[in-house]
């Protein structure tokens, strides 16, 4: 499924993946913008909400709502996430294609429609010129809301912290969907610049997958940018950091069962990088998987938890790895997770977990062309970076990694944090205990 | 072996194949043409199956709590010490195992291999190995499995309500059991329940993806020899048609926001399973025509700041219960239970659904059944749901077709019986607002 990726205008791409897999087609369009500060994120994080409330066409949300229904219950999701140190918005629909409906109805040219008019023609109030001050003001309180609830679970808390702390003074620090408190500020005045802004300055990724002929969305997308004064801006790169300074220990308090333990790596390895492929294997290896060496030692052997985990933020290049703990356990956890990266780095692999970790790999990279929206992230991702790598290329060059380049990899990587979120009978913050 | 059996959809333009090998295993084969190809082997033996009848002995054993999940962690260990998930990556495939109240589950993904990755998931459940050592280790893991469990709002939220919903229901208890439970458990009594449940006859198979039957039958014909036995372990079924057991109930954690849950509990569950399957799809329905994002009733409290999109309302059961749920993170838990309790009176009172958004309701179920055979994953879980429930799963659009407005009212106005509800309330905890 490579997707047909043409430049429609300035920083406007648009994206065909065909496929007749699926009994269903989606539009999805991605606004993509500089990740700035706190203020910006709060903003464009709030957009998307907002916008999906209503539009011109629909002007109140439960018209909107039946409207999808009717279209047999096309699926509209829209919101926003960072990739690196860039600010996406999406806005997409997923409708069933005309095969499988009782009179062979064509949804798309509708449902293509409705999506182009939640972006470009926004429900205004008629009397500021601006967004509604009830849409703003409801959609403050749920961003708000979403936000504080952010603890409720313990793991994505220690995950957020740790990465928060570990990036203080980067752009990555900001959240994808900002404060409360600069939520808090938004105006319907202050939030329609924002719009404004962004139709003329981000970056457009549009991703069209399924069988259709994707020329009419094309030409409806065009005759909608033509209407604005585009002014695109110049994405900045992530900034990545090579190695971590000085080790650095936090310890808070969450009323809680269960410790949740977060240690933030410096890869310095991002998709661009040559060492990109050997540390996808690295990461296979060590912890990625259950027959990596963390789960197989820090779990099965140790029995220190059940879940043990890792992310590697590819976009940044950091890997997090983290696992629920008794509280008292975290000094041996840290212990065991730091003595498996030295035996990475000491070579100490065998070819045979190697061989494991090719074949995991391998069957992940394939398993992405089952989900179209998997697909997209991938193209995404790169497409931001410049690259145009898929699936399969990614999977050779993985295959011709040697456990020197692991080795190499292993060396690169350095502990920055580590975050230990201590389940207590009263939350609060306390000095690291060691 | 039993003849194969075609079952063909015209709707889904979606077949299958199913058969009953002579070892007794079902085997269900869905052709499904994506990259990768998923199989489930799931044994009738759940959170349910708290007892069990030795071999020989007349006296029924009441087991611990958690023991199937328990059992189940256990499997996928070897005598030879070659974890079972390493023989998976070795071959490029991936593994997993899950509990339910009804089920056991082993399962695989594989993108290449696929008979290799069958024989090896049927091997392991068929060579169990428990030991003194590897029962301990396991309690250390499963310990912090239901720690976690205990610091998710969901998760204390949902046995809260089971606990007043139901008297002695199995649901009401943890699948993964307490940490006094698992450690009464022993590697003998890991063994009884094995020999007890773990036999082809008392399985399923379910292949979905781009694999032809004659390879699945293959596999199975290779790996199990023995013929299938006289008779099944017993389904113990409880059920309890009475009005729930308590009424409401609070507690604190760390949380941003108060939480509620209120759940009413089906006292009348239907005898057959095509009457249970209809009801389910019945009152899923009211529940989103009443309760549902497009509703009166959510637009009206979302606008006014009462709930967010995380409002949830649906219908689910399992063997001899059903109950309808509502959750929802709110500022005022007394007005929301308050607004749901009137909501359910005035059904009660016979509130008529426009002919409009009936029929738009109907077609969004239709259309999410639909779709929902786009996934190997998602098209197994449905099929073996069906298998256990005793149900056609390409029957179900047509069952949701055939509803009509006035069945939906009716059945309802008998449903939703305030007498029938109860409600959990997680408070944060002092000190935020």
């Amino acid at each position: 499924m490579k997707p047909e990726r043409l430049l429609l205008e300035n920083n406007v791409h648009f994206s065909t993946l065909y496929t007749d897999k699926f009994k269903t087609e989606q539009l999805t369009l991605y606004l993509v913008m500089p990740l700035e500060n706190e203020v910006e994120a709060s903003r464009l994080a709030l957009l998307p909400r907002v916008l999906r409330r209503g539009s011109r066409d629909y002007p109140k949300t439960a018209l909107l709502l039946r409207r999808l229904e009717e279209l047999y219950s096309t699926d509209l999701s829209a919101g926003a996430f960072k990739l690196g140190e860039r600010h996406v918005l999406f806005f997409s629909v997923n409708t069933l294609r005309r095969e499988f409906l009782p009179q062979g109805e064509d949804l798309l040219p509708e449902v293509t429609r409705l999506l182009l008019s939640l972006v470009f023609s926004p429900y205004v109030d008629s009397t500021t010129g601006v967004f509604s001050d009830e849409y703003v003001e409801g959609e403050k309180t749920n961003a708000c809301r979403a936000i504080a609830s952010l603890q409720n679970n313990k793991s994505t808390l220690a995950t957020l912290r740790c990465l928060s702390l570990m990036c203080r003074g980067e752009t990555y620090a900001v959240h994808e969907w900002g404060t409360e408190a600069e939520t808090a500020k938004i105006t319907p005045a202050s939030l329609f610049d924002t719009y404004r802004r962004v139709l003329s300055e981000a970056s457009f990724e549009i991703y069209y997958a399924g069988t259709a002929d994707p020329t009419p969305i094309k030409e409806a997308i065009t005759r909608e940018l033509s209407l604005l004064r585009r002014h695109p801006l110049p994405l900045p790169p992530t900034a990545v950091v090579r190695s971590a300074g000085k080790k650095r220990r936090f310890t808070e308090k969450a009323m809680a069962v269960q410790g949740k333990l977060c240690m933030g790596f410096r890869t310095g390895i991002t998709m661009t990088d040559d060492d990109a492929a050997a540390f996808y294997l690295f990461h296979a290896i060590y912890s990625q998987f259950p027959s990596s060496k963390l789960f197989m030692n820090v779990r099965e052997r140790l029995s220190l938890c059940y879940s043990c985990s890792s992310s590697a933020e590819l976009s940044k290049g950091i890997l997090l790895v983290k696992a629920g703990i008794d509280n008292n356990k975290k000094h041996k956890a840290v212990r065991e997770i730091l003595r498996q990266l030295r035996r990475m780095r000491a070579g100490k692999f065998t070819e045979e977990e190697i061989r494991l970790a090719k074949e995991m790999l391998a069957f992940s990279i394939r398993s992405l062309e089952d989900e179209p929206a998997a697909v997209r992230r991938w193209y995404l991702g790169r497409s931001l970076l410049g690259l145009t790598q898929t699936p399969e290329e990614l999977w050779e060059a993985i295959r011709r990694v040697t456990p020197r380049d692991i080795v190499r990899v292993a060396k690169r990587i350095s502990l920055d944090t580590v975050y230990f979120l201590r389940g207590s009978e009263a939350a609060g913050e306390e000095a690291d205990d060691e | 072996m039993s003849e194969e059996i075609l079952v063909k959809s015209s709707l889904l333009r979606e077949e299958y194949r199913k058969l009953t090998h002579k070892s007794g295993l079902r085997i269900y084969v869905f052709p499904k043409k994506l990259s990768t190809a998923y199989a489930a082997l799931t044994v009738r033996f759940g959170s349910l199956d708290n007892t069990l009848c030795p071999e020989g002995e007349g006296e029924l054993l009441v087991l611990p709590d958690g023991i199937a999940h328990f059992l189940e962690h256990k499997m996928f260990e070897n005598e030879d010490h070659v974890d079972t998930f390493d023989r998976f990556s070795a071959i490029g495939a991936s593994a997993n195992a899950y509990t339910s109240t009804d089920v056991t589950s082993y399962l695989f993904s594989a993108s290449q291999n696929f008979s290799e990755a069958l024989k090896i998931l049927i091997d392991s459940v068929f060579h169990p190995y428990f030991t003194e050592k590897n029962v301990t280790k396991e309690q250390g893991i499963i310990a912090q499995e239901i720690k976690m469990y205990d610091d998710s709002p969901a998760n204390r939220l949902y046995y809260a309500l089971m606990e007043l919903l139901y008297e002695s229901h199995g649901i009401r208890t943890n699948i993964c059991g307490s940490c006094a439970s698992i450690a009464e458990i022993t590697p003998e009594l890991l063994m009884q329940c094995y020999r007890t449940f773990y036999r082809p006859d008392n399985m399923v198979l379910i292949v979905c993806g781009d694999v032809p039957c004659e390879d699945v039958v293959a596999v199975v014909d290779a790996t199990l020899t023995e013929p299938a036995r006289a008779s099944l372990p017993p389904r113990r079924e409880t059920r309890e048609g009475r009005a729930p057991l308590g009424r409401h109930t609070e507690f604190r954690m760390d949380i941003a926001r108060p939480k509620l849950s209120v759940g009413i509990k089906d006292t009348a569950i239907p005898d057959t399973p095509e009457a249970r399957e209809r009801r389910a799809l019945i009152l899923n329905l009211a529940a989103d025509l009443y309760f549902g994002e497009s509703s009166p009733f959510f637009d009206r409290l979302y606008r006014d700041g009462l709930i967010s999109r995380d409002f949830d309302v649906g219908y689910e059961s399992a063997r001899g219960c059903g109950h309808m749920l509502f959750s929802a993170a709110t500022d005022d838990t007394a007005r929301l239970e308050n607004e749901i309790l009137d909501e359910i009176s005035a059904i009660a009172g016979g509130k008529t659904p426009t002919e409009e958004d009936f029929d738009r309701l109907l077609r969004v179920h239709y259309a999410e059944y639909i779709k929902s055979f786009d996934n190997t994953e998602a098209i197994a879980t449905a099929l073996l749901d069906a298998v256990i429930d005793g149900v056609d799963l390409f029957q179900t659009g047509e069952v949701i077709a055939s509803i009509t407005r006035e069945e939906l009212m009716r059945t309802a106005k008998e449903f939703f019986n305030r007498d029938n509800v109860a409600s959990v309330v997680i408070n944060p905890t002092k000190g935020r607002k």
